[in-house]
């Protein structure tokens, strides 16, 4: 064997396991809290109302919605992701309006879905998100909101 | 020199593939509607034992009325109609004092505004005849929240939840002999009735 084609064959062999390492992703997101909006009452469905967190806890509601229980934040664990890595943080909706458990006739929008733009790492490639949210009333003028659970699903996107 | 400019393309390549990641996760948001609260009547309203007798009109019969306050003060009476040619005219007296009606509020959202909607007249009957009583409800005292000890206006005194989503007010209101001019008396027995309070988010 040569001397160039000893240096091909490390190149070969170094490229292949960076290639290895690229295509499986070994980064880890759990959804540790889900988030909740809370108990509300729909007092008024005449026009649209919301319930709001934002990821920093902050609350706020329109005049049409009474919160009973407090919404609590949704959180994410992030796991084996490179160490003090910026990432990019993006959440759009999956579903158009919510489901419930029993029928309603009357269903939420997540019209808002508040996240940070960024998030950083730790050193061990560690990072927790919390999201917060803006779920919005039907405005339908038919206040059959009926008295059951509610839920909608979300993506989250991280690139790095 | 193939074999070289291949590796280093496909270095070139893999050096851009890992320069950008993407990764997704699904989150599921919830909530819960409530908008039922519990809503009950602790204490009957009572308008007391009275000796009374009803007009027997062969004009206009008078009517008199006792008027029992939501903050359990004694009730009064007054002849609210006056009559003519009447043979006999109706009286009323109180024996024992009545009480408010009492109703409580719970699981409601806290700190909250309520409304409360008083019924329309009802009357009081015995089940077996004869003159009845014409009620009506016509005073709520808020006993509970900012506004506790006020009478519900609906504009600047609501009822107020507190901070477990509790509230609490009392009823009060008036009692009128029968005004149809009814020839025979009022017996000796209870005379009931039913009305219905609508307690509402504002």
């Amino acid at each position: 064997m040569t001397g160039k084609e000893v240096r091909y064959c490390v190149h070969f062999v170094q490229a292949f396991g960076f290639l290895i390492g690229s295509s499986v992703s070994l980064a880890d997101i759990t959804e540790v809290e889900r988030l909740n909006f809370g108990t509300i009452a729909v007092t008024n469905n005449d026009s649209q109302g919301y319930v709001q967190i934002l990821h920093t806890g902050a609350i706020s509601a329109s005049q049409n919605v009474v919160v009973i229980q407090t919404p609590q934040v949704g959180a994410f664990f992030f796991s084996s992701f490179p160490a003090n890595q910026r990432l990019n943080v993006s959440a759009a909706p999956i579903q158009s309006t919510s489901q419930s458990t029993q029928y309603s006739s009357e269903q939420f929008r997540l019209s808002t879905i508040d996240v940070p733009t960024t998030l950083d790492t730790n050193g061990n490639g560690e990072a927790r998100l919390q999201v917060g949210g803006r779920l919005t009333t039907s405005g339908s003028g038919n206040n059959r909101y009926i008295d059951t659970d509610y839920r909608i699903r979300y993506q989250i996107t991280i690139d790095y | 020199m193939n074999k070289f400019t291949s590796v280093a393309a496909a270095f070139a390549v893999l050096s851009a593939t890992s320069s950008y990641a993407l990764e997704t996760a699904q989150g599921t948001a919830t909530v819960t509607v409530q908008n039922s609260f519990s809503f009950s009547q602790a204490t009957a309203l009572d308008f007391g034992t009275i000796r009374t007798i009803v007009s027997s009109a062969d004009g206009t019969p008078n009517v008199v009325t006792m008027t029992l306050p939501a903050d359990g003060s004694n009730p009064t009476i007054a002849e609210t109609t006056a009559g003519t040619g009447n043979t006999r005219s109706a009286s009323m007296n109180v024996i024992t004092p009545g009480t408010p009606g009492e109703f409580t509020v719970s699981n409601a959202a806290p700190n909250t505004r309520l409304t409360i909607t008083l019924p329309g007249t009802f009357n009081l009957t015995n089940g077996s005849g004869g003159p009845t009583f014409l009620a009506e409800v016509t005073e709520a005292l808020i006993t509970s929240g900012t506004s506790a000890n006020s009478l519900y206006d609906g504009t600047n005194n609501f009822l107020t939840t507190d901070a477990t989503g509790n509230g609490s007010f009392s009823v009060g209101g008036t009692l009128s002999t029968d005004a149809s001019g009814n020839a025979q008396n009022y017996q000796d027995v209870a005379y009931t009735g039913q009305y219905t309070i609508t307690v509402d988010y504002q």
